[in-house]
């Protein structure tokens, strides 16, 4: 499966979703934004999407922008997952958290986080957040060879 | 000290030849020899000293008045052919014993042992009544316990902390009273004791109500005797205030991290859905509608501004302090150029003085000149000439650093509110601000136990002063010698 530029939100506040997509979408980069709403939604769609034999079913995100406080299961902990899955554990993950907490950074990075973003609460702040996200991880960014050792390198 | 060294023998005779004769013989007793030549001279040496023995001459003039002073037992020495008559006066006078002269050493030596002995056996007994009440009305809870896990014996506090008689403390193995959580750390402190170590520690010991108090014990070992003398000290209210110290903390970091988030994203929501508004719906808002629509936004940013000062506040309160020798001429370079990059517009001229060093927590210490050498930019920002100065004073006290501008400045008589949080001096349309920096200044001046005071006038600039660690503790007097506009003090209350 091709890797366009594809975006997972992992985000519960239906409001950060719109503001987020909407910065997306006043960048150059065309993005598509798959937003999942918690945890275990992010969990299911990348153990699918990287799954080995069950192509098709759902793209692979070049980034995943993970939010930490999240219903049923934390971002921290679906970071652990993602981790410990030979699939995922990859993956490009960067942390869009509310705040800039010491502890939330240190637990992001040890979980095995590749990036930390505060959110900004000015929305023009927001926009170019998103933008540079977006130029490092969609274009400047090279990533993870999907299923690597599995075919000859 | 020891009682051997202070045992005393006072030896009266008016003749200097007699009196070194006894010297002689009782030298090698090595106790502390005084001599007297008179009864008077031997009343005012019993009134200096303690004597164990008075060796006295019988037939001595003044020797009737004597015996009134005389409380130590005396030997009085006779001539050999006195009669009974003379003894029998002697012993009238008080004396216990006797002796004939010319005198026999061995004889002197052994009754003046006899007497240094009992009295050595009279303090010792004093002492162990001594000894034996304090044990018994010692407000401490003491004890002496057996390696072998049982309580020898305790003193009458145990029974009022613990309501168990010392006859129920005595009669189980001690860990059995040990709270069950404790027993384990009770056992590895009675294994360090019999290996010969002092031991410190705190375990919960059970009440006979059912509930338990926290004990803070100071053992020592006897190995020969297979015992341990041990203090206890009742910390109960003690460790109930540090748990809910504890818990307070807990609350109030659970409360800012909320805070920082929960209250974050509905600001996020109003500054970008207003966007949204003017960006969407632009053909339906006319120019009031934009002007709304600008002071929404404009509120919920110095929304976000207030939350994250507070955040800082609140993390200042919370950090663990680490202290080195922090550059603070360096740290005020970094800042002032931050403000410049800033603000590239505005020319200030920066005054730092070189080789300001302190000893605090460097993080900290840069959000103190943060606070300060900002609000002197801000406060600059209509001079034409703004001058920002950053130096140390040294006085008597100690150093005392200073931030100084030519700014506007504010009236003494308002000083009081200065530190307090979300007071403000100045309306917001002129200068900006939240209100918590100064707060945030002193919040972090005094968890460096020092203090942090402001001298000001409208229109004349603002100098705020500020110690750490009780560098200067003589600041007051410095800081009032030169503050011809008044001084707002604040004074470390905690």
């Amino acid at each position: 499966m091709s890797q366009t530029n594809i975006v997972l939100l992992v985000e519960d506040n239906p409001d950060d979703v719109d503001l987020t997509v909407r910065a997306f979408r006043k960048n150059a980069i065309h993005t598509e934004v798959v937003v999942a709403r918690d945890g275990q939604e992010a969990l299911d769609y990348l153990f699918a999407a990287c799954a080995d034999g069950s192509r098709g079913k759902a793209a692979v995100p070049k980034i995943v922008l993970l939010d930490l406080k999240l219903p049923k299961m934390d971002g921290i902990e679906v970071l652990r997952r993602l981790r410990a899955q030979e699939s995922t554990r990859r993956l490009p993950v960067v942390v869009l958290a509310s705040s800039n907490e010491q502890r939330d950074i240190v637990a992001s990075y040890d979980a095995g986080a590749n990036g930390f973003v505060c959110k900004p609460i000015v929305f023009p702040d927001l926009v170019k957040a998103v933008e540079g996200l977006g130029l490092y991880w969609l274009v400047l960014n090279e990533p993870p060879p999907l299923h690597f050792g599995s075919e000859a390198c | 000290m020891q009682p051997e060294e202070i045992v005393n023998i006072l030896l009266v005779d008016q003749d200097e030849n007699r009196l070194r004769e006894l010297e002689n013989v009782l030298s090698s007793l090595d106790r502390n020899l005084v001599k007297a030549h008179s009864g008077e001279e031997a009343s005012r040496a019993l009134l200096d000293h303690d004597f164990a023995v008075v060796v006295a001459d019988a037939r001595m003039p003044g020797m009737d008045g004597f015996e009134t002073a005389a409380r130590p037992p005396v030997i009085f020495a006779f001539p050999a052919d006195c009669s009974e008559t003379h003894l029998a006066r002697g012993c009238s006078l008080g004396a216990v014993d006797y002796i004939y002269t010319p005198i026999v050493p061995e004889i002197l030596r052994a009754k003046v042992t006899v007497f240094v002995e009992l009295k050595r056996q009279r303090e010792r007994l004093e002492a162990e009544v001594m000894r034996n009440r304090f044990f018994t009305l010692s407000p401490g809870l003491l004890s002496i316990a057996g390696l072998d896990g049982y309580f020898r014996q305790l003193n009458p506090s145990w029974e009022r902390t613990l309501g168990y008689t010392i006859q129920e403390l005595k009669s189980k193995p001690f860990r059995e009273f040990v709270h069950p959580d404790d027993r384990e750390m009770a056992l590895v402190a009675t294994r360090r004791l019999a290996a010969g170590e002092i031991v410190h520690f705190e375990i919960r010991y059970l009440a006979k109500d059912g509930s338990h108090r926290w004990l803070l014990w100071n053992t020592a070992p006897d190995a020969e005797e297979q015992l341990i003398y041990a203090v206890a000290h009742d910390v109960t209210e003690r460790k109930q205030a540090e748990a809910a110290l504890v818990a307070a903390n807990r609350e109030l970091e659970a409360f800012s991290y909320s805070v920082s988030h929960d209250l974050r994203a509905p600001l996020r929501a109003i500054d970008g859905f207003s966007q949204a508004l003017e960006e969407d719906c632009s053909e339906r808002l006319d120019e009031a509608g934009r002007r709304h629509l600008e002071r929404i936004r404009s509120a919920a940013r110095y929304m976000g501004h207030l939350i994250d000062a507070l955040l800082r506040l609140s993390r200042v309160a919370r950090m663990e302090l680490r202290r080195s020798v922090a550059d603070l001429s360096k740290l005020a370079r970094t800042v002032a150029r931050d403000l410049e990059d800033l603000d590239p517009g505005r020319k200030v001229e920066f005054a730092i003085a070189e080789g300001v060093r302190a000893v605090g927590d460097a993080n900290l210490l840069r959000v103190v000149l943060e606070n300060l050498l900002g609000n002197a930019w801000k406060f600059t920002a209509r001079r034409e000439d703004a001058r920002i100065e950053f130096g140390v004073e040294t006085g008597g006290g100690g150093p005392v650093y200073r931030v100084r501008d030519n700014g506007a400045g504010f009236d003494m008589k308002h000083a009081g509110k200065l530190f307090s949080l979300f007071q403000r001096l100045h309306e917001a349309h002129e200068f900006p601000g939240t209100g918590i920096g100064l707060a945030t200044v002193q919040r972090v001046v005094r968890r460096h136990g020092g203090r942090v005071w402001a001298e000001s006038a409208a229109g004349q600039g603002t100098t705020i002063r500020f110690t750490l660690a009780g560098e200067a503790q003589t600041g007051e007097q410095d800081g009032l010698a030169d503050s011809p506009g008044g001084e707002a003090e604040v004074r470390e209350e905690d």
